[in-house]
């Protein structure tokens, strides 16, 4: 079975449970694919835990849910060594972080220090405690939601740990013929929890090292340089797109035409990701900075205006 | 020394000057033979008296009187004969001219003289538009400049021989040399500047702006008795493009016009003259881009023919008749004035086409201007049923007795109308011959015709048919209108001449409508000189070419060439691929004649600058070989941008050399690329600048939903050869190409 065959099946998969958000399944997909994590934006209820959950399912991924509060402690994520009288010695407890896909729900709501904790663990793909270093599992991907209306005691992520996030993805309501389906079609779909595994970890991480062969050419990098380079030139943002944000679209772009059946990337790949991976880098000046629906049009006119070479 | 030879230049360019507006002239109501001969007299005489220096002693009021004389006496012509206006101030201005050629002995005489004839060039404008004009023109730019240029040197020479000078300017070589570039340069920026100065046609400007052609061949009425030379004229009346060559054009019936009431002697109308526009098809594209009514739009002729079969596609090229008759091929499916590249909704050049009770078809254009119009042709005539006809084409004139039982013995006891038609013209060809040399015919041409004389030309053997035909019962009339016609396989259209008009009939078959019926015996018509010269094929074709790009150049023709050149420049060798199939791709222009034109100019320049004695001579022969150099270049670019196959070839070797040239900038990826993207932007799907080529070729897949799978064909091969690791890219052009194809068909058929 081609890589295509084989993704398409997972995307199909759990679109019976997540359904009417195929878009939304594809990047999320294409974002564990890259090795990379990504950031919900959203209102609570529209089935962000349902992708994270249903995705790790498809793929026979452990999943562990976190609820970020304000007096959430590193330890708690990450885990604790305690103190075992048997044996005499210290032994390390894993924490919810080791498990292949962790939701990290509200992660506004906790503190600096906490919120530190969860990234340098997401971009190190390693805990440390006491001088003791943990591998996390492979893969591993977190999905970290935010709630975008409430702003009242919560910490917003800083530019430099919103950069660790491949893209930043907004799921948004259903379609209303969506969910009049999920209103009558309760008794008859299939619930998240039932949902069965159609891959299985070690085939994914095949998939993964796949991703790093896949071509991607002068022309295509040039593209994506050029539409950099305007964000660093806008007059509207005060601070451009990073290099890791350089080097995290063209993994996603790569994952992107794994996705598509292709050996290589081409410029719609660039072009489709440039949103969701670059729109949530971008530090815009101005009263309107940390919206992301404003960074996202900003980001979008700045690439309407980059010509996509065919 | 070197003033004297500057003196003799300019003697000679003053006088090139003066001869060549008038040129074009010649013949003509302005200047009739008499006229001409009278004026090189003057002209060489007056020659003469200057290098003797009689000039003078000619009294200024002989001048006068001379000058005033001819004032009066063209006043009065125009008063009281119909001799036109602007005739008679061209003749006062070429008097003037020769005046001041006689009487000239300052500088600003010979100013005088250049003015004079610069009017007289602009006056000519106005009344003639030959090629012959075009070439005048042309020739009167180069040498205008050439000779003003030497004017000045020679005056400021013989003025002020001494003042701020290093030394007395002379004429040398280098002089002359740059002289000779900048008239060759002023009349290329006058090229460009009519070519690209953006214009608004002639259309609405001159109602009249080309001679109609004498009515020799065609007439508008047919008596029997006075036919004969016309089978000689070898004036084209009717150029006809198609779009394939067809295989057959000796049968080909140009119809113009059709009569019922036959008296004896000669044929009349006397139906109601009543038109009605014909109905626009309603498929047609064009009307709703002008949003116009039926002006321009393409009409249908069902009521007038009918057919079945494939159609063609005709562009015909009418020249001035001074009718207002549009000859149609029988049998023609619609009409729609204009070309494809030229439409005129608005001026005198608009308007649309009618049908009367006969059938005939009539433009409501000025029928002083030529007409251009498109034919769709069918390839099977007559098989659908039209309208009972008229009892007015069952008339018979008074006849002797003899008549009736003549007529029963063809094709006896038959009823169908095919079988009586077809007994009549094997009865007429079989037993009559075909004459233009007429034996004298008694009271009733008809009888005399059928049974004493049985000699005659078409004219005869139509009229017999068609009141045999009549008889018998059967609904006819004749038809007038051309015969076959030439192949000019220079500029590759069929040329209709005055010469092949002819005379037939047509009759009514209840099953099959109006039914063609050519009675006069074909293998005896003479096919006016089927041998013809080449010499004549190119001038015509070159005829056509200055009709086309100079008479009827307009906007539209302007947009048209410069979308061709724009292709020519964007791909020089992409040409060659989808020239033959790709309709929404103009036809680039050839670079062969361009290319020929140059290459002469330089030869003659080597070759003229290796002939020269001294560097300080004047090379006179060497010029003079350069220009030569140059008419033949631009000559052989007027030929050969019409000898297609010769074009074709050059432009494949320079197409060639300059994709070897330019091989670095056109991958055959790009242009592979180019291709379909110029092919989806003339279908109206147009790539935005921050849209990838996998959403774009999507966006045409979904626009043409029956073509997936080429377009994925292409997609995958195109995107693996420009974003992929190894880059194949052969046949990827091809692939291209008949993408290309498949999408301009599709936005053919999509929009109808």
């Amino acid at each position: 079975m081609s890589e295509q065959a084989e993704l398409t099946k997972i995307v199909d998969h759990v679109e019976t449970v997540f359904r009417g958000k195929r878009e939304i399944v594809e990047l999320t997909l294409t974002a564990l694919l890259a090795n990379g994590h990504v950031l919900l934006e959203d209102v609570p209820g529209v089935g962000k835990t349902t992708l994270a959950l249903a995705l790790s399912r498809a793929l026979g991924l452990d999943f562990k849910r976190l609820q970020f509060t304000s007096d959430l402690l590193p330890a708690d994520i990450l885990g604790v060594s305690v103190w075992l009288a048997d044996t005499a010695e210290f032994s390390f407890r894993p924490g919810p972080i080791f498990s292949n896909v962790v939701l990290a729900d509200e992660i506004n709501r906790t503190t600096p220090r906490t919120q530190s904790a969860l990234l340098e663990a997401m971009s190190e793909r390693r805990v440390s405690v006491d001088d003791k270093t943990h591998a996390l599992p492979d893969p591993f991907l977190v999905i970290a939601t935010q709630n975008p209306l409430e702003h009242h005691g919560t910490y917003p992520l800083p530019e430099s740990q919103l950069d660790r996030f491949l893209m930043r993805l907004s799921v948004g309501h259903p379609i209303r013929q969506v969910e009049l389906s999920l209103l009558t079609d309760r008794g008859s779909s299939q619930p998240v929890d039932y949902l069965t595994a159609v891959s299985d970890p070690e085939a994914f991480k095949r998939l993964q090292q796949k991703v790093d062969s896949v071509h991607l050419g002068p022309e295509v990098a040039a593209y994506i340089l050029d539409v950099v380079t305007a964000t660093r030139r806008d007059p509207r943002i005060h601070m451009g797109v990073s290099t890791r944000g350089v080097l995290a679209l063209g993994q996603a772009c790569r994952a992107r035409a794994m996705m598509n059946g292709r050996e290589f990337v081409i410029s719609d790949d660039a072009r489709k990701l440039i949103v969701p991976c670059l729109s949530h880098r971008l530090s815009l000046t101005g009263a309107m900075a940390d919206d992301r629906a404003t960074s996202e049009a900003t980001m979008e006119d700045i690439a309407s205006k980059v010509p996509v070479p065919a | 020394m070197q003033a004297d030879r500057l003196e003799v230049v300019h003697e000679w360019s003053l006088y090139l000057i003066v001869l060549l507006p008038v040129l074009p002239l010649v013949g003509s109501t302005v200047l009739p033979v008499v006229g001409a001969i009278l004026f090189f007299a003057a002209l060489v005489a007056s020659w003469f008296t200057h290098r003797a220096g009689v000039g003078r002693q000619i009294p200024e009021r002989a001048w006068n009187v001379v000058v005033l004389s001819f004032v009066g006496l063209g006043a009065l012509r125009v008063m009281f004969t119909d001799t036109a206006m602007l005739d008679t101030v061209v003749q006062l201005l070429l008097i003037l001219t020769i005046v001041k050629l006689f009487g000239r002995w300052s500088v600003r005489d010979e100013l005088q003289v250049f003015v004079l004839s610069l009017i007289t060039l602009a006056a000519a404008t106005t009344l003639t538009d030959q090629l012959v004009f075009g070439v005048a023109f042309s020739a009167y730019v180069l040498a205008g400049t050439f000779a003003l240029a030497v004017f000045h040197l020679r005056n400021e020479v013989r003025q002020r021989p001494k003042i701020s000078f290093r030394g007395i300017p002379t004429l040398n070589r280098s002089y002359a040399m740059v002289l000779t570039g900048m008239s060759a340069v002023v009349l290329g920026a006058s090229l460009i500047v009519f070519f690209a100065f953006p214009r608004i046609g002639l259309g609405f400007f001159a109602p009249k702006t080309r001679d109609a052609l004498q009515m020799t061949g065609f007439s508008e009425s047919v008596e029997l008795g006075n036919h004969g030379v016309i089978r000689d004229n070898p004036a084209v009346v009717i150029r006809v493009e198609f779009d394939q060559r067809p295989t057959e054009t000796a049968n080909m019936h140009w119809r113009m016009m059709s009569f019922d009431n036959y008296d004896g002697h000669s044929w009349s109308r006397t139906l109601s003259s009543n038109k009605n526009t014909l109905p626009t098809v309603e498929r047609d594209d064009r009307r709703k881009v002008i949003g116009l009514s039926t002006r321009q739009a393409r009409q249908s002729m069902a009521k007038v023919y009918s057919g079945s079969g494939a159609e063609s596609h005709l562009q015909v090229y009418l020249e001035p008749l001074g009718t207002t008759l549009v000859p149609t091929l029988w049998t023609s499916d619609s009409i729609r004035l204009g070309s494809d590249t030229v439409s005129v909704p608005f001026g005198p050049r608009s308007g649309w086409v009618k049908s009367d009770e006969y059938g005939d078809l009539h433009h409501t254009v000025a029928d002083q201007v030529g007409l251009i119009y498109q034919l769709w042709a069918w390839e099977i005539p007559g098989s659908m049923q039209v309208d009972a006809p008229p009892r007015a084409f069952l008339q018979m004139p008074d006849f002797s007795n003899r008549f009736k039982p003549f007529a029963d013995s063809i094709a006896p006891g038959a009823e169908d109308p095919k079988a009586i038609a077809d007994g009549i013209k094997e009865h007429l060809q079989q037993n009559y011959t075909y004459t233009t040399d007429l034996p004298e015919v008694g009271t009733s041409p008809v009888e005399s015709f059928l049974f004493e004389t049985r000699r005659g030309h078409c004219e005869y053997f139509a009229t017999s048919a068609t009141l045999l035909l009549r008889e018998r019962g059967i609904p006819a009339r004749i038809v007038n209108g051309f015969l076959g016609g030439s192949w000019n396989s220079v500029g590759n259209f069929l040329a209709v001449r005055q010469g092949d008009a002819h005379t037939w009939v047509e009759y009514f078959d209840t099953k099959r409508g109006w039914v063609m019926l050519d009675p006069t015996p074909a293998s005896l018509i003479d096919p006016m000189a089927s041998g013809l010269d080449t010499a004549r094929q190119y001038y015509d074709a070159l005829t056509l070419f200055w009709t086309k790009w100079i008479i009827e150049y307009d906007l539209n023709s302007q947009i048209d060439v410069f979308r061709r050149l724009a292709t020519s420049f964007n791909s020089p060798s992409v040409s060659k691929e989808t020239k033959p199939d790709d309709d929404s791709t103009p036809e680039p222009l050839t670079w062969g004649p361009w290319a020929l034109a140059l290459a002469s100019l330089v030869l003659g320049w080597m070759f003229g600058s290796t002939m020269g004695k001294s560097r300080r001579d004047v090379r006179w022969h060497a010029l003079g070989v350069i220009l030569l150099s140059m008419a033949g270049g631009a000559t052989g670019w007027a030929l050969f941008s019409m000898s297609a196959s010769f074009a074709s070839a050059v432009n494949v070797w320079i197409g060639a050399g300059f994709a070897w040239v330019r091989r670095p900038a056109v991958s055959p990826l790009d242009k592979a690329w180019f291709i379909v993207e110029r092919a989806a932007k003339n279908a109206g799907i147009e790539r935005a600048m921050d849209e990838g080529p996998d959403h774009f070729l999507d966006r045409i897949a979904q626009w043409m939903p029956d073509n997936t799978a080429q377009l994925a064909a292409f997609k995958s091969k195109y995107l693996a050869a420009r974003f992929g690791a190894q880059q194949k890219q052969h046949d990827l052009v091809e692939a291209a190409a008949r993408l290309a194809k498949i999408i301009s068909e599709h936005a053919k058929t999509g929009r109808q």
